[in-house]
């Protein structure tokens, strides 16, 4: 199995972290997926540039809207290309250009070497078959597996997901499961494919805290044992603290920041980093008077403000912030920021503003 | 402080069953809801019930407005039992007593202005008359954070920020004393919920309002709450102060929740536990404690017996067999 033997280099948190042994495995550059909407056509991923690690957790943070699914969608071309959607840019999965696969072979890709899970379980899982079919469906179409070998792995990736008495399991249908042992069947479902990349497009949004806190624990140790990569898509902040190594902020179809974890926490150099942090109510301290929250609201993608997209919205903004659209900045050893005042942020932050 | 003074709402062995076909031609069967439910609302207080799906939290909120009909018990507001009011004093009460729903897309008319769903209610409950309505709810728009010109529009017209901020107005216009908000920030973004929160916190301390507040967010519910509710399985099984509860959770499924909190920083959760097992089916609740398939404690006794709530002070009761101290609860 090529996944199983990859466990060694991706185990340790050393070599996670660091840049320098850092191997790129999906590099995403310039990607724009406009929509023809009936009141005129907009931009919803509009110059996205970023790439994921092999054994990296990449964190994709955003509030609705801001084209983190979009982005995801955009890399397994969910989106029907007659007539919805239009892409430019590159999405480059080991070099290969998945925007220029035909039908086909981008079918094969999905199969085999990005795997997706979604939020909504009940409607990505099939209702009239029984689950243990529809993995083992999966395990087939990777294709060497006879019905009986595939039904043997089927039962042995219910158990990995750590789905109690996976034999009996098999039987049952997506409607006897509850919504947590549903997304362990799609991560399971994801895990017969040997994918190479994992998507999870807010895999935990629906769940309850306690089982949330499961899926994530699972979704880590099988990152660890499988050595896969994982983009992980969601809103919030504390999930990216608990399971990811890398993080990229968007806002409004633009990425504003892009760093590894422990920095976005420590030294944020966007303003909306900055807000976001500090607006969310934390769980694991007293309350420390009012919360700080970031006026106004997102602009709509119809009306894209002209110089930075964050401007309308920011304590820093000045004129040039107004006129002019800051570029994706390297601003430290592997630490990006979109915004004109990142120097000044950063030296307000370092000295505990 | 909270023993000396006089609970603004006091409920009491609230129930609620709901029957339920599991399938076509199967006899129904009974869920129940919310069992045996005890709690006080002190003035000017927020008190938070938080719990999973499905705990019935939500159905205690609306129980107590009586928008449900609860099976059985007691609720008091001011001394004066709810369940015993006909129709018509139970619509003057109601004006003490208002709302703010989770979902602000499918709380508000898509077909009326917003000016006039804030009216409505003053309409309802027959307050001023068409002049001093629209004056109010032009006063409330600007209260809440929205301007004037939104009076004449559409509920799709606005975000759902602003469309909670319009829930609130229409809460608020009877002049209410307590709130039930249902999750009123979980569906919004996180720069968003804050503005919210804010709000809602301003507001209380202006109209000297009093909240129930339903959640399953810890964090908002540490911000935001004086005393916490932790609901499982229907039953209330533990009542403390905020940091109280935070910092000596005594249930264990307490204990399970909290520690299922993420982490507010990298590398802060990662040695934790990893919660055991999930909810029971609410059809088929063991006999005993609803926790104890998932309960690191449990015993024999856990299996077989009911635990009843004691309270281990004044301010902080459990409804667990693993503290048999505590003075048993009316």
């Amino acid at each position: 199995m090529t996944i199983g033997g990859m466990t060694d280099l991706s185990g340790t948190d050393g070599v996670r972290g660091e840049e320098a042994s850092r191997k790129e495995l999906l590099r995403i550059e310039g990607l724009v997926t406009r929509f023809h909407t009936a009141r005129g056509t907009v931009r919803a991923v509009d110059g996205v540039s970023f790439s994921i690690g092999s054994g990296e957790i990449l964190g994709v943070v955003g509030e609705s809207g801001c084209g983190k699914s979009v982005t995801s969608r955009s890399i397994m071309r969910l989106y029907d290309e007659n007539k919805a959607a239009g892409h430019e840019g590159k999405v480059l999965l080991k070099g290969r250009n998945l925007l220029e696969l035909s039908k086909s072979e981008m079918r094969n890709v999905r199969g085999n070497e990005i795997a997706m899970i979604f939020q909504d379980t009940l409607s990505s899982l099939n209702p009239v078959y029984t689950i243990g079919n529809q993995i083992a469906e999966a395990v087939r179409r990777r294709g060497g597996a006879g019905k009986k070998e595939a039904r043997r792995r089927a039962v042995d990736l219910l158990g990995a997901v750590g789905i109690p008495d996976p034999e009996r399991r098999f039987e049952e249908y997506p409607h006897q499961l509850s919504g947590g042992m549903r997304q362990r069947v799609m991560i399971a479902m994801a895990l017969a494919c040997e994918p190479s990349l994992l998507i999870a497009d807010e895999p935990t949004t629906a769940l309850d805290v306690t089982i949330q806190s499961q899926i994530l624990q699972l979704i880590g140790s099988l990152q660890e044992r499988y050595g896969m990569s994982i983009m992980l898509i969601t809103h919030d902040l504390g999930v990216v603290a608990e399971v990811c190594t890398r993080v990229v902020v968007m806002y409004l179809g633009q990425i504003i920041e892009d760093t590894d974890v422990r920095t976005l926490f420590e030294r944020p150099l966007h303003p909306y980093t900055h807000g976001l942090l500090r607006s969310m109510p934390k769980a694991d301290r007293a309350r420390e008077g009012k919360l700080e929250s970031i006026p106004g609201v997102v602009p709509s993608l119809h009306a894209v403000p002209r110089g930075c997209r964050f401007a309308g919205r920011c304590e820093y903004a000045d004129s040039k912030c107004l006129e002019e659209m800051p570029s994706l900045t390297a601003a430290g050893e592997g630490h990006q920021v979109r915004c004109w005042h990142y120097d000044r942020i950063g030296r307000e932050w370092g000295n505990g503003a | 402080m909270m023993t000396t003074q006089k609970p603004l709402l006091e409920v009491k062995g609230l129930k609620k069953d709901f029957s339920v076909r599991t399938r076509f031609g199967a006899p129904k069967q009974v869920v129940k809801a919310i069992n045996d439910v005890d709690f006080s609302l002190y003035e000017g207080e927020t008190f938070a019930l938080v719990g999973e799906s499905g705990c019935g939290k939500s159905t205690t909120g609306r129980a107590v407005l009586r928008l449900i009909e609860p099976t059985e018990g007691r609720i008091l507001y001011n001394g004066t039992d709810l369940a015993e009011l006909g129709p018509r004093r139970l619509t003057a009460l109601r004006k003490e007593m208002q709302m703010v729903f989770q979902d602000p897309y499918s709380s508000l008319n898509p077909r009326k202005r917003v000016g006039e769903m804030i009216e409505e209610p003053l309409v309802i409950h027959g307050i001023g008359d068409k002049k001093e309505r629209t004056l109010r709810a032009l006063q409330l728009l600007e209260k809440v954070g929205l301007h004037p010109e939104h009076y004449y529009r559409f509920p799709h017209e606005f975000s759902g920020g602003q469309r909670q901020r319009i829930g609130i107005a229409r809460a608020l216009a009877v002049r209410p004393k307590i709130i039930v908000c249902d999750e009123p920030v979980s569906a919004l973004d996180v720069s968003i919920q804050s503005q919210i929160i804010n709000l809602l916190e301003e507001l209380q301390e202006q109209e000297k309002l009093t909240y129930l507040f339903i959640s399953h967010d810890l964090g908002v519910v540490r911000h935001m709450a004086d005393r916490i509710g932790v609901m499982y399985m229907g039953r209330l099984v533990e009542v403390a102060p905020t940091e109280r509860l935070f910092a000596e959770p005594r249930h264990p499924y307490t204990q399970e929740l909290l520690a299922a909190i993420p982490a507010a920083a990298p590398g802060e959760g990662k040695l934790r536990r990893a919660p055991l097992g999930e909810m029971p089916s609410p059809l088929h609740l063991p006999p005993g404690c609803a926790f104890q398939n998932r309960c690191p404690h449990a015993t024999e006794r856990c299996r077989g017996e009911m635990p009843v709530t004691r309270r281990l002070d004044e301010s902080h009761e459990v409804q667990c067999h693993l503290y048999d101290i505590g003075e048993v609860t009316a």
